[in-house]
């Protein structure tokens, strides 16, 4: 498999459909998590009235420049973020549970039962005193209160689901023992051992190499579809985004700035902040030219700019964009966009909050 | 052109089992002296040649066997009770040893214990304990160990227990430290966001993790404190 986008203009997914259940398994509404200094006096907004929704076996790509508020966003959704971070608003209806009123102990019944999370760096995921199999039926020993026996029995199981070779020798062994590729995937049979219904998968890939990185992603796909799990996956690789994903979100300065399904954006991008980062990929047929990058830093998150916090670095920002920062419009069904220029070739803003079209 | 090479041979390596048999860094010498004290210690009954706490007032201050007037029945003389000093020695290794081994691991233990509280789960706990670490330390450690000895009366467990409390401040200030850089590494949060409680993840993650600063230390301070009895 390739890692680039294919070069022609209509992109369409190859992912095969799965039979999606109506009714989100996830749906967040206008989440903001804020980073706070300790005297109050600085705040970050690292994650600011996003909304989304993920729905079960679906997979939904996250992608951003570093410091977009992506895995602050996968933090938020584990409730597992640092004690600088609080949650100041917002809903998380996770089968219809709202996560940000849980208690810290409901919390930790959810976290690695039924939303699991792959870090991003797996090779240093695992500790280095205890065998594969004790690290593998660990999850299913606090959560579901298995014997040892029995969680090692199945981590034996999951170890041959994750493909690795000989899983009765390689349960008895310890990390430093294993390859690259094999931790990952070792981390990935720790993530739906108590099979979740919900995977988060932080850059998974961005320490292997890229033959590795493809058997992974297969191998990911392999296990979303045998057990009908929903995906979030973070990733600044829009070319790991078009072959994984149905749905994306494109985050900004902890915003989504767009969002909707990956073939409708990478076709017609809403914002031009995405239609930037699509222009900045390679592609193979136009290997003359060079590659368009998006002028400007990123806004620092504590000072955003008033206004649009893209406006500065956009090519299409007009007087208004410095003002006030756009709603989210919705271009079409199922898709936002956070941005003037969306509002002009839909309807009226104030009709178009999200709210109101989803 | 034609390249002369040299053939070198290759030194032969070593199999490694024989190598780990070969004691190379091995400290062969504290060893055997820790060794002897250590056996004589345990087997204090049978070596000793009298009661060490009986002795004759007939046989008072009885010079050692090398000086005129001793004896080999008293190898190295007696004191003012008429006590044999060479089993009284033999016998005070064992004292030392246990007292030593116990009060360095009772010490271990608390410090241990407190360190990984401390720094794992921070905030306000940690200074808690962080600053009854301070007050602890401020005061001097024999004079407050004499002080409480002569509260509860000497008894060897009491000793023990009372060294292990006034020692366990440096354990717990070195361990937390450790905890605090072993709380942010990958395996502990992987944890984390699978669903381990806190107290999972200090004993199952963190202590393991921990051992062999603690063995280090716990060396280090057996020393001294071998040396104090």
């Amino acid at each position: 498999m390739s890692n680039s986008i294919p070069s022609s203009a209509s992109y369409e997914p190859t992912r095969q459909g799965l039979p999606v259940k109506s009714g989100p398994l996830l749906e967040i509404e206008n989440l903001s998590t804020h980073y706070v200094s300790s005297r109050g006096t600085r705040v970050v907004r690292a994650v600011d009235q996003v909304s989304l929704r993920i729905n079960a076996g679906e997979t939904l790509g996250i992608v951003g420049e570093s410091g977009s508020g992506k895995s602050t966003l996968a933090l938020t959704i584990l409730r597992v973020l640092p004690p600088a971070a609080r949650i100041v608003g917002g809903r998380m209806l996770f089968e219809g549970e709202n996560l940000v009123q849980k208690t810290d102990d409901e919390m930790r019944h959810i976290r690695g039962k039924r939303i699991a999370m792959i870090l991003q760096d797996p090779m240093a995921s695992l500790n280095p005193l205890f065998t594969i199999g004790d690290q593998v039926a660990e999850p299913m020993r606090v959560h579901e209160g298995v014997g040892r026996a029995t969680a090692w029995s199945r981590a034996r199981e999951l170890l041959k689901s994750v493909r690795i070779p000989s899983p009765e020798t390689r349960v008895r062994q310890y990390p430093h023992e294993m390859s690259g590729g094999m931790r990952q995937r070792i981390v990935g049979a720790i993530g739906i051992s108590c099979e979740p219904r919900l995977l988060i998968a932080d850059e998974p890939t961005t320490s292997l190499d890229l033959t590795i990185q493809a058997q992974y992603l297969n191998l990911l796909r392999e296990l979303q579809r045998a057990h009908g799990l929903a995906l979030i996956f973070i990733t600044h690789n829009l070319g790991i985004v078009a072959k994984m994903c149905d749905q994306l979100a494109v985050m900004y300065a902890g915003r989504v700035v767009e969002s909707g399904p990956v073939s409708r954006i990478f076709n017609t991008p809403a914002h031009p902040y995405t239609e930037a980062l699509l222009n900045s990929i390679p592609r193979m047929s136009d290997s003359a030219k060079r590659l368009t990058a998006i002028e400007g830093q990123p806004p620092d998150l504590a000072a955003l700019p008033a206004g649009c916090a893209f406006a500065p670095r956009c090519v299409r920002a007009f007087d208004h964009c410095r003002i006030e920062a756009p709603p989210e419009f919705a271009p079409d069904r199922r898709r936002t966009a956070r941005c003037w220029l969306a509002a002009s070739d839909s309807v009226p803003p104030d009709m178009l909050v999200r709210s109101g079209t989803t | 052109m034609a390249i002369q090479t040299e053939v070198i041979a290759l030194p032969p390596r070593s199999p490694s089992r024989l190598a780990a048999l070969r004691l190379k860094d091995f400290p062969l010498i504290p060893a055997l002296i820790l060794g002897f004290i250590a056996l004589v210690a345990i087997f204090a009954n049978v070596l000793a040649p009298h009661n060490p706490e009986i002795g004759s007032l007939t046989a008072r201050f009885k010079p050692p066997f090398w000086q005129t007037g001793g004896s080999a029945k008293y190898l190295l003389g007696t004191d003012q009770l008429g006590r044999d000093v060479l089993s009284r020695l033999i016998f005070g290794a064992r004292v030392s040893m246990v007292v030593g081994f116990t009060a360095v691991i009772f010490a271990g233990a608390v410090g241990t214990t407190l360190g990984i509280i401390s720094g794992y789960l921070g905030g306000w706990v940690d200074q808690v304990i962080m600053r009854l670490t301070d007050a602890w330390l401020a005061l001097p450690a024999l004079m407050f160990a004499i002080f409480l000895a002569a509260i509860v009366g000497p008894s060897m467990w009491n000793i023990v227990i009372i060294l292990g409390l006034v020692y366990w401040t440096r354990y717990a200030r070195v361990i937390r430290g450790e905890v605090l850089s072993l709380k942010e590494r990958e395996f502990v949060r992987l944890a984390i966001v699978a669903g381990c409680s806190k107290w999972t993840i200090m004993y199952r993650h963190i202590l393991p993790n921990i051992i062999n600063v603690l063995g280090d230390w716990l060396r280090v301070k057996l020393d001294p404190q071998l040396r104090q009895l």
